[in-house]
């Protein structure tokens, strides 16, 4: 059974740093995809992404509901990326990467996958959680439930949801 | 199956596309635990998580087999796929207690030349840190001469050797040098802030490899204030041995110029225990060296915004005693201790002598950088002569100091009278001999060609100083200025609220308003 968000966030709190480093791991696609919808590419992304961890761990005596930690993790992620997005707002201009090396450019998602990211994002908190954790953190839905402290039920209700609104906007 | 039926295999399909790595999570603990200054915390985190390996009975083998690996590698985990055998705290902790140690430098500038490129752009150096802040480069610059720089804060002077040219320059210092600025303005860092800053920036971890025979793991940054040169595009790597905890290779690298120009530098071969002190770090100027005139270091704006530092020569100066004066050694000229005059006529001279000894006009008008013009031309007349009078090869002496190249010369008298007959021998020493004496002869006129060459560029420096110092607006375009051309501004200084006086590239000089100047004037090289 996977030990819950809000159990590691106390066991950190209680001085036990490699707690932390289990919640670093678990969230680190999903902290690098929130990046990546920003930033536009991966080197950024994890820059941001490492930021935001070290600055959770720093502000983790703050956070009110240890079981939202996930959401709040992405809110830092995304604060740091729009941050490192205006420091470096001259590299990241769309019209710059038809002149970027290739290399560069393989550092980004492809416009079909950007554009789902984009749609992931925007979900609802609920859902993006569940998505990110089930998909980004390739947890089973068992782990989901565990690591967010919901029901099974309710997980798959969400990623059900997530799903068809994901689906609605691609109709579109 | 329609895309809308197949979300989820396209949600797999983009979490696959976004990478993930081993090295990611101790990237992130290494730099909670570097971000503290207290070391303590670093071991309260080792306590804990052996604590807490500890009283799960079911990895209790894995902690104990941890702890024993801990103990003789000095291993950090944090989960289990850590494979680092480095603390990089340790590493900062380590590097920040060494006070005397010496290392080597490359700096490599490929590409288009940069607009304020020197000759420092490319060089190999070695440095010495000593325990009271002295610090001893030893420079060989590209293609070009080399030269000894001393920093003695205690002093509070600097001290330029040129060997090759038997020169050397004294320069007085403001209580603002350090060792920090004396590396800066070598476009350097002193490695133990590099290391640091790496370890303190967003990194990630470049893996483990072989450097010079030894096991090293390093960390890469790409944090723009890192490099020396401050830019955009550019990443550090720190290479820490992983015996014994201590940087064995520091390298940068940067784009510049619109990604025109790449500069690499390499920074390796440390000797972090090195028992240096002030005795260790001393000129030691032989007695038969000469003074240039003492300089002092004069920090100014022109913009009101860059400060600039430039030597400025203060006193006349022609033997090594500062407390001797010409004036009592009968054995020195008088004309030696003239003070170099800082009128336009001896700075167009300056520039004239300059562009016929380099061919090119000095990219600026800092002492310094006059004398690391001139040196190469002067050392290329000495091996001249004693091509033309001893006939020997030319491309034996590439690259070798004035040193090798006497010794060059003393190896082709003895060879010549190799297997000589007695008789043969007395002739071939008679014909050796005036060949001798007629290198001497050459060898002082050449002396004192330099001495007046030398005499010149600080005319030169001293001119262009004094115009700062007057407030009188003054520009040099020694980088664009083409020679001979009489419609390029090479140098320029207000004479009147309206009026300029302006050095065209062909030295012919003048007047014209503002406005004219305007016209003609390239914009300034920062």
């Amino acid at each position: 059974m996977a030990v819950s968000d809000a159990v590691l966030v106390k066991e950190v709190l209680d001085g036990a740093k490699d707690a932390y480093a289990q919640l670093v791991g678990r969230y680190e696609r999903p902290a690098k995809a929130a990046a990546i919808h920003i930033l536009g590419n991966y080197h950024s992304a994890e820059d941001a992404a490492q930021e935001a961890f070290v600055k959770a761990y720093q502000q983790l005596a703050g956070l009110r509901k240890p079981e939202t930690f996930g959401p709040w993790l992405l809110t830092i992620v995304r604060r740091c990326a729009l941050d490192m997005a205006d420091r470096k707002r001259p590299n990241v201009s769309l019209d710059a990467i038809g002149d970027m090396p290739t290399h560069q450019r393989n550092c980004r998602l492809d416009e079909e996958k950007q554009q789902l990211l984009q749609q992931v994002i925007q979900l609802g908190e609920s859902e993006r959680q569940v998505v990110l954790l089930r998909y980004f953190g390739s947890h089973t839905v068992q782990q989901v439930a565990d690591i967010t402290g919901r029901s099974v039920g309710t997980v798959t209700k969400q990623l059900s949801r997530a799903y068809q609104s994901l689906r609605d906007q691609i109709k579109e | 199956m329609e895309p809308e039926n197949n979300i989820e295999a396209k949600l797999e399909q983009l979490a696959q596309a976004i990478p993930s790595g081993n090295s990611f999570v101790d990237d992130v603990m290494s730099r909670i635990i570097t971000s503290s200054d207290n070391l303590q915390k670093t071991q309260t985190i080792h306590i804990s998580l052996v604590r807490r390996l500890f009283m799960k009975t079911s990895v209790k083998f894995a902690a104990a087999a941890v702890i024993v690996l801990g103990v003789f590698g000095g291993l950090r985990f944090f989960h289990s796929n850590n494979s680092s055998g480095v603390v990089w705290a340790d590493v900062v902790q380590r590097v920040r207690q060494a006070n005397a140690f010496s290392y080597q430098m490359q700096l490599i500038t490929t590409g288009q030349p940069l607009p304020d490129a020197n000759s420092l752009a490319n060089m190999d150096a070695t440095i010495w840190i000593a325990a009271d802040n002295r610090m001893k480069m030893e420079i060989k610059l590209k293609g070009l001469h080399s030269f000894t720089s001393f920093l003695l804060p205690d002093q509070k002077k600097m001290v330029y050797v040129w060997p090759e040219t038997k020169m050397y320059l004294e320069v007085e210092l403001n209580d603002e040098v350090s060792n920090k600025k004396y590396l800066s303005d070598m476009k350097q860092k002193d490695p133990r802030e590099w290391v640091q800053d790496v370890v303190n920036s967003r990194h990630k971890s470049i893996g483990k490899t072989i450097i010079d025979g030894v096991g090293v793991e390093g960390l890469e940054t790409t944090n723009p204030a890192i490099a020396a040169g401050g830019n955009e595009k550019t990443f550090s790597r720190l290479w820490v041995n992983v015996e014994t905890g201590y940087p064995v290779q520091l390298e940068s690298e940067e784009d510049v110029n619109d990604g025109k120009t790449h500069r690499r530098s390499v920074i390796h071969n440390f000797q972090w225990y090195l028992d240096a002190n002030a005795a260790g770090i001393e000129p030691n100027i032989p007695s038969d060296y000469t003074a240039l005139p003492k300089g002092q270091m004069v920090e100014y704006t022109n913009d009101g915004k860059t400060r600039v530092t430039r030597i400025s020569f203060i006193t006349p100066g022609s033997q090594r005693n500062p407390d001797a004066t010409a004036a009592s050694d009968p054995n020195i000229p008088s004309d030696h201790t003239a003070m170099p005059k800082t009128d336009e006529p001896s700075a167009i001279a300056g520039l004239q002598i300059y562009l016929d000894l380099t061919g090119r006009y000095p990219d600026d008008l800092n002492a310094l950088t006059l004398a690391n013009g001139l040196l190469p031309a002067i050392k290329a007349m000495t091996d001249k002569m004693f091509v033309e009078i001893l006939n020997l090869d030319p491309n034996q002496l590439k690259g070798l100091s004035q040193e090798e190249v006497a010794k060059k010369a003393q190896e082709s008298f003895t060879n010549q009278l190799k297997g000589l007959s007695q008789e043969e021998t007395a002739k071939k020493a008679q014909e050796l001999a005036l060949k001798g004496a007629q290198l001497q002869k050459q060898a002082e006129e050449l002396s004192k060609k330099s001495n007046e060459w030398s005499k010149s560029i600080q005319s030169l420096a001293m001119f262009y100083m004094t115009l700062f110092q007057q407030v009188k607006d003054p520009a040099y375009y020694g980088k664009t200025a083409t020679p001979g051309d009489a419609k390029s501004v090479l140098l320029r200084w207000k004479i009147s609220d309206t009026n300029y006086k302006v050095i065209m590239g062909d030295l012919s000089v003048i007047e014209m308003s503002a406005d004219q100047l305007k016209e003609v004037e390239l914009q300034p090289v920062p």
